[in-house]
């Protein structure tokens, strides 16, 4: 009899954001397609930047774009109150906002990342050693949308999760830039196979682990929550 | 609607007292003969738009009175044995009970208002 | 043989940064309506979020439809329609997306009901929610709550910003909802006449507590206003049941709660003439309510 609603609640969700989802699919393919079409024609490290900024700006915008509308405006909009007196409780809402928002994202991020890898090793643009630093970039991207993900949806600001999505744009080079002078990494990067050594598989669990911290924090505060006006 | 029953914002009389009025009305005329059941309280609230406890009262005070007959679990019925006489005898003194009180409040003697009723007969 | 409860609050306290809501006590019966009444910012919006589960007190203990809140919310919130003044519909969705959604989680949605409140509500569930007036928000969205057939109708200010005739749909509807003794009705409302008209009992809410909570007759009957002429000046007798005097000259007039026969023979013998008693309105218990609790407020404070 009290078999939970959040099937429910995603579905709403996703059905208010489907049209949203597929406006991005479709800018996700066409920058899929503009790296095709300008493979071979640029410069390798020309290709690789302009390449990882179109793979990245369509999902991670789509990401940022979701997590507001369906997260953030739900309370800023009223419209919490409405789903709040349903017979559903916040960490219920909270993992219906989680099974929306992480699934889409990561299926556009695996896509980026494959594309991204594929043309980046697969056609040989880059040699096999700069594998461990490429897969930093795009752990550290999705570490920085679990962490905005997380702030809206403890906080539901429209203020607090902008500035955390400006905090993450620039904290990711940042951190891009440390890791790209850390020798254990730079000095494998013209290697012509991949070296795993120590630095970068701790940072790369380092990097999984705080992703998983976030979720788990994030999961222990909206249980904790009591008030919900 | 099904009774009909038709208020007055104007009315500055009790709602439950209005109800009262509305169903004697329905008796006095013989729309409701001794012996028609009343409709249930809950019933009679829901159509009329008007409190459940309010229907109640105006239903006890009728009971009080003898117009009504309630039986627990059964409902509520038109009194056989009332006598429409009787009813508007009984709203009279009730009349004069007030006009007692209010007399008295006034300090008014016993014998100037008799001499007042006197008046209007 | 009393019926089990609808609502009850024991001894409920919440404190909020500027305001605090105290030792609330408020319970019902199923099968009646209770109306909440008390100016703005009293705390009858808190208390129903309070009954909703939405928001936990600091102390005190609230069981609805027999289910203890907060932490039986689930259990409690799928016999429970609410609307709230400040709740809003998904503005870029139709009424009949809304509709779809709620029929998938109640499996009480009555469809021939809902048909029937959108005829009587003069809605077009293809509308988009952006586009409606804010009487026909308030009517979706009620629409929403009475059509899945909730046993508790809990409604903050349904009738805010109504225009007469649809403020009339909506009462009539909330009274068509009590079909049988299990369903109950807590509101609230700044239009007192909708309290006086379908409450069975009203409390009355005055900076986060309670002033008054008993059934609408005894809530009616209490209160009167009594007329005097104050011939030789003298003084008024000191009955705890005065609330309000107001005296001009040698006419004085006395709200008193609490009413009973004896009241105008204790004014005959301190040697006033009573001229009429008057019953008030549930507007004028409201406004002498307010002002004695305010009175009650500034003695407090000189002391």
């Amino acid at each position: 009899m009290t078999t939970s609603i959040i099937p429910q609640l995603v579905r709403k969700d996703f059905l208010m954001m489907r049209k949203t989802i597929l406006i991005f699919c479709i800018a996700m393919l066409a920058s899929i397609a503009a790296i095709c079409m300008i493979f071979g024609r640029v410069p390798n490290v020309v290709f690789f930047n302009l390449g990882i900024t179109l793979l990245i700006a369509p999902s991670v915008t789509c990401g940022m774009v979701l997590l507001i509308k369906t997260i953030v405006m739900e309370k800023q909009k009223s419209t919490q109150l409405f789903i709040m007196s349903l017979p559903v409780t916040v960490k219920e809402l909270t993992l219906s906002k989680l099974l929306l928002n992480l699934p889409v994202f990561t299926v556009f991020w695996l896509v980026i990342t494959g594309v991204a890898f594929y043309f980046s090793f697969g056609c040989g643009v880059f040699p096999n050693g700069t594998v461990p630093f490429v897969t930093m970039i795009f752990l550290g991207v999705f570490v920085a949308y679990v962490a905005v993900l997380s702030v809206a949806l403890i906080y539901q600001s429209y203020g607090i999760t902008i500035i955390t999505m400006l905090c993450v744009e620039l904290g990711t080079p940042a951190y891009l830039w440390v890791i790209a002078y850390l020798e254990p990494i730079n000095s494998h990067v013209y290697d012509s196979h991949m070296v795993w050594n120590s630095t970068a598989i701790s940072l790369a669990i380092t990097q999984i682990v705080i992703a998983v911290l976030i979720l788990a924090m994030t999961w222990h505060i909206q249980s904790e929550k009591r008030d919900f006006i | 609607m099904k009774f009909g029953f038709v208020f007055s914002q104007t009315d500055t009389r009790p709602m439950y007292q209005q109800i009262m009025e509305q169903i004697t009305q329905r008796i006095a005329v013989g729309d409701w003969p001794p012996g028609t059941p009343l409709p249930s309280i809950r019933e009679l609230a829901v159509e009329t738009k008007v409190s459940i406890i309010t229907v109640k009262r105006a239903y006890l005070e009728l009971e009080r009175e003898g117009v009504i007959l309630t039986q627990q679990g059964k409902g509520s019925w038109v009194s056989e044995s009332l006598d429409l006489m009787a009813l508007q005898r009984e709203e009279l003194i009730q009349h004069l009970q007030q006009a007692g009180k209010l007399a008295k409040s006034l300090a008014i003697p016993e014998d100037e208002l008799l001499q007042m009723l006197r008046k209007y007969i | 043989m009393s019926a089990p409860l609808a609502i009850e609050c024991k001894d409920i306290s919440k404190q909020f940064p500027h305001f605090k809501l105290q030792n609330v006590n408020l319970s019902f019966e199923q099968g009646t309506v209770m109306g909440l009444v008390g100016p703005n910012g009293a705390g009858k919006s808190t208390i129903l979020r309070i009954v909703m589960g939405l928001i936990g007190p600091d102390s005190g203990s609230i069981k609805v439809l027999g289910h203890s809140m907060p932490n039986e919310q689930l259990a409690a919130k799928r016999n429970i329609g609410f609307v709230a003044e400040d709740m809003r519909l998904y503005e870029s969705e139709t009424i009949a997306f809304h509709m779809d959604f709620i029929k998938s989680i109640f499996d009480s949605w009555d469809d021939e009901y809902a048909k029937t409140l959108l005829r009587r509500f003069d809605l077009n569930k293809d509308q988009k929610v952006k586009g409606m007036s804010h009487g026909q928000r308030v009517k979706a969205t009620l629409l929403l709550a009475l059509a899945r057939r909730p046993n508790l109708l809990v409604f903050d200010e349904p009738t805010t910003g109504l225009d007469p005739a649809v403020r009339k749909e909506v009462l009539d509807e909330m009274m068509n909802s009590l079909q049988d003794e299990t369903h109950s009705i807590l509101f609230s409302s700044h239009n007192t006449l909708d309290v006086e008209q379908i409450s069975d009992y009203i409390t009355f809410i005055y900076g986060g507590r309670i002033i008054e909570s008993r059934n609408k007759e005894d809530f009616m009957d209490g209160w009167r206003r009594l007329r005097l002429t104050n011939m030789n000046n003298c003084q008024l007798p000191d009955l705890s049941n005065i609330k309000d005097v107001q005296q001009s000259g040698r006419l004085c007039s006395v709200t008193v709660n609490n009413y009973d026969d004896s009241i105008p023979e204790q004014f005959t013998h301190a040697g006033l003439q009573t001229s009429s008693v008057e019953r008030l309105t549930l507007e004028e218990i409201f406004l002498a309510n307010v002002q004695s609790a305010k009175a009650n407020e500034y003695k407090g404070a000189t002391l």
